[in-house]
């Protein structure tokens, strides 16, 4: 293909709002109960890293997030998000783009407790993408089936991510980029279709993303002694 | 569509057209034009596929398209337009298609959207999705890589595997190359963006393709449902009964097929209802350029 500087936004969005939600809710039925133990599991997870007092090794969650994105990249945004546009077997590079990367960190990253208002916001953000976002479509009119869930739909999935990295400091700024471009992909097209949820999308990753990049205050940096 | 049944298509429809002509329409008779490379005739409303057919493997969704292809057959058919850009509409066409065992009185419109190297290669995947060997319309999609598609395009046609080629572009964008290849290039079709909001082609395009001898296809005859939606809320001028327009839809459309230049318009849409209401703009009466004016200067002073 050649030309693309010849084209807009609204060009690369050839779905309608009904198209798109209702793919959220074919991969809800397939996928059943896995919206909900995600959700509930994820929570649990959270509600145990940020309330402890001293880092932890975030190894197993950076494996965890991984697999995640993978799997999100290969089901959802491949083989689902791939029957509306051309550009859903581009876009899974990022996913998986993504995975490696978080495989790749994740012995060198540790995950601060939520204290101060860096990893309260973080802490806040990874809650949104657990359980804010599946609320989202009965909040906007649409059936709960049609929800957006951790570890089915991409966008809970990438908020998530961005509020547990905000606890993991600056050393995964480069964790980062992949979960902020496929926000803007999915903010320009929610926004294209007519969405409003566009808005609060690119607000929380904008204020997610802020966050994560913000620098810790130095007396509050905890590192883990070298071994 | 199978080529053969391109001349069963020209064939009826002249009959119609001839009945017409007779002072005997029938209820259902649509207002057709002439192709001018070929002379085949075609329903001045055609389908567009952009977004609407896109629905993935969502089963419900296609037995809703599946309802409006029906529709559109029974309406008298005409073009339908798609395009590899469109996701998963070529298939959910030729599912559609197939459930009516391919009816002949659609005209299968399709686009290479790709580099020419990789041309004859999506075309085939294309037929595929269609569940047919060949098209009656093949167009150069948005002006990619135009020079050699059109090459590799005229070829099939004088290996009789498409019956007509075309160019397409849409929102006003790149006049001025369509123009120069309309000029240059011995196109059967040319398809581009006009509504009574935009009309740019106006200028030059549609006077040069009448000149030409090249069919125009009208893409974005509702600027995406935006017309009809700032339109709902008006009232509909007395006046539109003298040229047959009994809704905003219809108003906007016959303004369109009114433009002698213009072959079809090519409304997408994924209810069977509007889909009817479009077709229904096709029969009757269609507005003479004075009334064209008036048209468009009501739009504006609202």
């Amino acid at each position: 293909m050649t030309g693309w500087s010849g084209y807009r936004p609204g060009d690369l969005v050839p779905f309608s709002s009904d198209a798109y939600w209702r793919l959220f809710m074919a991969e809800n039925v397939v996928l059943w109960p896995l919206p909900v133990v995600a959700a509930i599991a994820g929570g649990m997870l959270l509600f145990r890293l940020t309330l402890r007092s001293r880092p932890v090794p975030g190894f197993p969650v950076m494996l965890l997030l991984a697999s995640v994105w993978i799997w999100v990249g290969w089901n959802f945004v491949l083989h689902r998000y791939g029957t509306l546009n051309w550009a859903g077997s581009w876009l899974v590079w990022l996913f998986l783009l993504q995975g490696a990367l978080l495989c790749i960190h994740a012995n060198r990253i540790d995950l601060q407790p939520a204290t101060g208002l860096r990893g309260r916001l973080g802490a806040a953000t990874a809650l949104f993408g657990l359980w804010g976002y599946p609320l989202l479509a009965p909040l906007n009119g649409r059936s709960l089936l049609l929800g957006e869930a951790f570890a089915i739909a991409p966008d809970p999935t990438v908020v998530t991510t961005i509020g547990v990295l905000v606890l993991a400091g600056r050393r995964s700024l480069v964790l980062l980029i992949a979960p902020a471009l496929w926000l803007a992909v999915s903010c320009t097209t929610l926004v294209v279709i007519g969405e409003m949820q566009g808005w609060l999308t690119a607000g929380a990753g904008v204020a997610g993303l802020t966050a994560a990049a913000w620098p810790r205050t130095p007396s509050r940096v905890t590192r883990r002694a070298p071994e | 569509m199978d080529i053969s049944r391109r001349t069963a298509l020209a064939t009826g429809i002249s009959a119609v057209s001839a009945l017409a002509a007779g002072g005997l329409c029938p209820a259902h008779a649509s207002r057709v034009r002439r192709i001018p490379s070929t002379g085949a005739a075609l329903p001045a409303v055609g389908l567009g596929s952009w977004i609407t057919f896109n629905v993935g493997s969502d089963q419900r969704l296609r037995d809703r398209c599946a309802a409006v292809i029906a529709a559109f057959v029974d309406e008298g058919g005409g073009v339908i337009d798609c395009s590899p850009m469109y996701g998963s509409s070529q298939d959910v066409i030729g599912e559609g298609l197939a459930r009516l065992r391919h009816p002949r009185s659609v005209f299968s419109a399709e686009k290479v959207w790709t580099t020419a190297d990789r041309g004859p290669e999506q075309i085939a995947e294309t037929a595929g999705f269609w569940r047919v060997t060949g098209f009656d319309l093949l167009q150069v999609h948005n002006l990619v890589d135009w020079r050699a598609n059109l090459e590799l395009l005229f070829a099939m046609k004088a290996a009789g595997q498409v019956r007509h080629v075309g160019i397409t572009t849409s929102h006003g964008r790149r006049h001025e190359t369509l123009e120069t290849i309309m000029r240059r290039e011995p196109l059967d079709f040319v398809q581009l963006t006009y509504n009574i909001v935009d009309r740019e082609a106006e200028r030059r395009l549609l006077p040069l393709a009448r000149e030409r001898g090249i069919a125009v296809l009208c893409n974005r005859p509702f600027q995406r449902g935006r017309l009809p939606r700032r339109l709902a809320g008006e009232r509909l001028p007395d006046w539109a009964a003298e040229f047959g327009a009994s809704t905003w839809p219809q108003y906007l459309l016959k303004f369109i097929i009114g433009h002698p230049a213009v072959t079809a318009a090519i409304p997408a849409t994924s209810r069977v209802d509007h889909l009817r209401e479009n077709k229904a703009a096709e029969r009757g009466m269609l507005p003479d350029s004075g009334m064209r004016a008036r048209m468009a200067a009501h739009l504006q002073s609202l």
